[in-house]
Order: C-alpha cells, then sequence, then structure tokens
C-alpha cells in the first residue's frame, strides 16, 4: 500500500516534470494573442448575426463575428453563438517568415494549416490557425459587447503577466520534499540496524 | 553514529515540510479564517471611495476586497479579493482589475460562473454597483490583453485554474 501511495506520488510529480520539459522542446515561439473577452486591433469585419464558417469544422454556426487585425500577420476571430455556450476566438498566423519545420511543429501543436487565406477573407497566403474556447453572452447582435477594440495599453507599466493566484505547485513540491526526507530517515534507521 | 544523526535530522525536516504542506492546504480549505477586521481598517489608505466587498450571488461568493499593487511583483491577499489599486474603481470608466487566489474559500468556484451572472461590488460609503458577466476565458498567465484599458465600465476578475495552475480563469463584467 505504501509502495503504491509512494508510486502514484511519484507519477505525478515526474508527469509535471516532463510536461513542462516538452513544452520546451518547442522551437516555435507563437506570438501573443489578445483574449476574445478584451479584444484589441483593427476591427476588420464585424457582423451582429449570420450564419459563420469555424476553421477545422464543417458545421455552420449562427451568431455574432467580429474578426480583428493584430498586425500584418495575426488576425483574430471571436464568434458568439446568439445562445452564448460555445463562443470560440479563432487565431490565424500568416506562415511567411515561418520554415515548414516550425508549421510541422505548431500543426503538431494543434495549429490548422489553410492554404488560402482568401478563402476565409484573409489576405492572400497560407495560415495556420487554431481554434480556443471561451463563453460570451449570446443574443443577436450582442456579441461578447467588445466589438470596440481595447486600447492594447496594459493598465500599471509593463506587466510581464497575470498574478499568479494558487499555489497547488509549492504546496506538492513541500509535501514531496518531506515525504523524500521522511524515506531517508527510515532508510538510515533501517541501514544502521 | 553519524547515520543515526543524519536519520534524527531527515525526520525532524521531513516532519517539519509534511506539516507546512499540511498547513498550506488548511490555508485553501479553511473558510474566512484570516478575516482580520484590522487587515481592512488598515487596507483604507486613502479617503477616495474604494470596494471593500465582492459578492457573487450564483456562486455563494462573498468576500472582502483589498488594495493591491505590482511593483515588484503581484500582491495577492490571502484573506480575500485583490483589487489592483492601478486600475481605476469598478463603475468608472476603464477596465477594473481584481483577481484572487483559486482556493475553494476565496475564488475558486469562479471557472463555474457563466454570462449573465451578476457581480456585486460594494463600496466604502456603502453604496453598491451591480456588473453583469459578458464572456469568460482560459487564457494564458502571459496574455496581459485581458489588462488592457478600455473605454466601457467594466471588471475584469481572475483567478489560477489548469493543471498545476498554469493557466488563468478571466471573467469579463460589464456595470448593469
Amino acid at each position: 500500500m505504501k509502495q503504491l501511495i509512494l508510486g502514484i506520488i511519484v507519477s505525478i510529480f515526474l508527469t509535471s516534470l516532463s510536461s513542462h520539459s516538452a513544452q520546451s522542446a518547442y522551437a516555435v515561439t507563437v506570438p501573443q494573442y489578445p483574449s476574445c473577452v478584451a479584444p484589441s486591433g483593427l476591427v476588420k469585419v464585424s457582423y451582429p448575426n449570420g450564419t459563420h464558417g469555424i476553421v477545422g469544422s464543417s458545421l455552420d454556426y449562427t451568431g455574432s463575428d467580429t474578426v480583428y487585425q493584430i498586425n500584418s500577420d495575426q488576425v483574430t476571430q471571436c464568434f458568439c453563438p446568439n445562445d452564448g455556450n460555445g463562443g470560440i476566438q479563432t487565431n490565424w498566423l500568416n506562415t511567411t517568415g515561418l520554415s515548414q519545420e516550425d508549421i510541422d511543429v505548431l500543426k503538431h501543436d494543434g495549429w490548422i494549416l489553410i492554404p488560402n487565406g482568401t478563402l476565409w477573407g484573409l489576405d492572400e497566403g497560407s495560415y495556420l490557425a487554431k481554434n480556443i474556447d471561451f463563453t460570451c453572452k449570446g443574443g443577436t447582435g450582442s456579441s461578447n459587447g467588445q466589438t470596440q477594440s481595447a486600447s492594447g495599453s496594459v493598465l500599471a507599466g509593463a506587466i510581464q503577466a497575470l498574478a499568479g493566484t494558487g499555489n497547488t505547485v509549492i504546496m506538492i513540491t513541500i509535501f514531496l520534499i518531506g515525504l523524500l526526507l521522511l524515506s531517508a530517515a527510515v532508510a538510515l534507521r533501517k541501514f544502521q540496524k | 553514529m553519524m547515520k543515526s544523526f543524519a536519520s534524527k535530522i531527515c525526520l525532524i525536516l521531513g516532519i517539519q515540510f509534511v506539516l507546512f504542506a499540511g498547513f498550506l492546504y488548511w490555508q485553501r480549505i479553511t473558510p474566512q479564517r484570516l478575516a482580520f477586521t484590522s487587515v481592512e481598517a488598515s487596507a483604507s489608505v486613502s479617503s477616495a471611495i474604494k470596494p471593500t466587498r465582492i459578492t457573487i450571488p450564483s456562486l455563494a461568493i462573498d468576500l472582502p476586497i483589498f488594495p493591491a499593487e505590482n511593483t515588484s511583483g503581484w500582491q495577492v491577499h490571502k484573506n480575500g479579493v485583490s483589487y489592483l489599486s492601478s486600475s481605476v474603481v469598478p463603475g468608472e470608466k476603464g477596465n477594473s482589475i481584481l483577481y484572487g487566489h483559486n482556493w475553494p474559500n476565496l475564488l475558486g468556484d469562479l471557472p463555474k460562473i457563466t454570462p449573465d451572472s451578476t457581480i456585486e461590488i460594494t463600496y466604502s460609503d456603502g453604496t453598491k454597483n451591480v456588473f453583469v458577466v459578458s464572456a469568460t476565458q482560459e487564457v494564458s498567465p502571459k496574455d496581459t490583453s485581458v489588462l488592457a484599458k478600455t473605454d466601457d465600465q467594466r471588471v475584469t476578475l481572475y483567478t489560477c485554474t489548469g493543471f498545476l495552475d498554469s493557466k488563468r480563469f478571466v471573467a469579463v463584467a460589464m456595470l448593469k
């Protein structure tokens, strides 16, 4: 029983370590996209209601749709269905400047390659696209209340990241160190005998 | 002799580490065990009207709000919700930033919030404003776009979520 518990703890620890190292192994740095809860950029198109296509899905989606041009290579599409459930943020990245290896890595990370952007109302060239879920306030024309573009400037100077509001990692690490020390104490006693 | 000494040291340190981990866990699950009234009083450093309490009826969340700063890192209060005092007061034009730990006694249930839920903010003068959630999303901790200034009157409330707190759950609410 003790071995089982220890095995589970070690497995959790190793899984967290391996997932971290796996993330570090990716060489491609994906540029940051603003969230659809606070989008920024130039509003390219905005439809308060209608049927829209979502990349990677053959279904038709009914609701509001706003597309933001962040820069020449990045576009964000915020789709909000009429019932509010299942909002989809699609991040678009022009593949210009990306190597085939970069594209392969991003495809492995869930991005979808779109050979012709003009079919999706974008500029010419191929794009990578990735969908992210969000929830929004549904209803015709309500969008997510974000059709205005945020200023993009961040409060309180150069904030690099959001606040860390959890201590799970610290708690687990301290617990594991404690267990290791206790195991070492037991092992040393046995060895002494 | 040496091994016996080392064994005792490991035993003492091991117990201390495990107990401290237990304390951190207890801290997460014990409701309001640190809600000292003196903290609330000392937090009121400005004569201007400040948010003092946040209530989310649909999640049975009712917590004090404490002003917080981001000078050399984020200040996160352990006994309530932190209000980034460099952002606008909730209800004023702009983006008011509120955040808190994802502990069960704080904002642990925030990811259950849905659009159209209401968030009530009470102020130091006893007045109250109601905000309606318009959108929620799980974002990367690097996504500071949610802190951007806006032309509307909004509250951005967030907490940690995901595996080992690797993500942030963000809820945006507009003044009703």
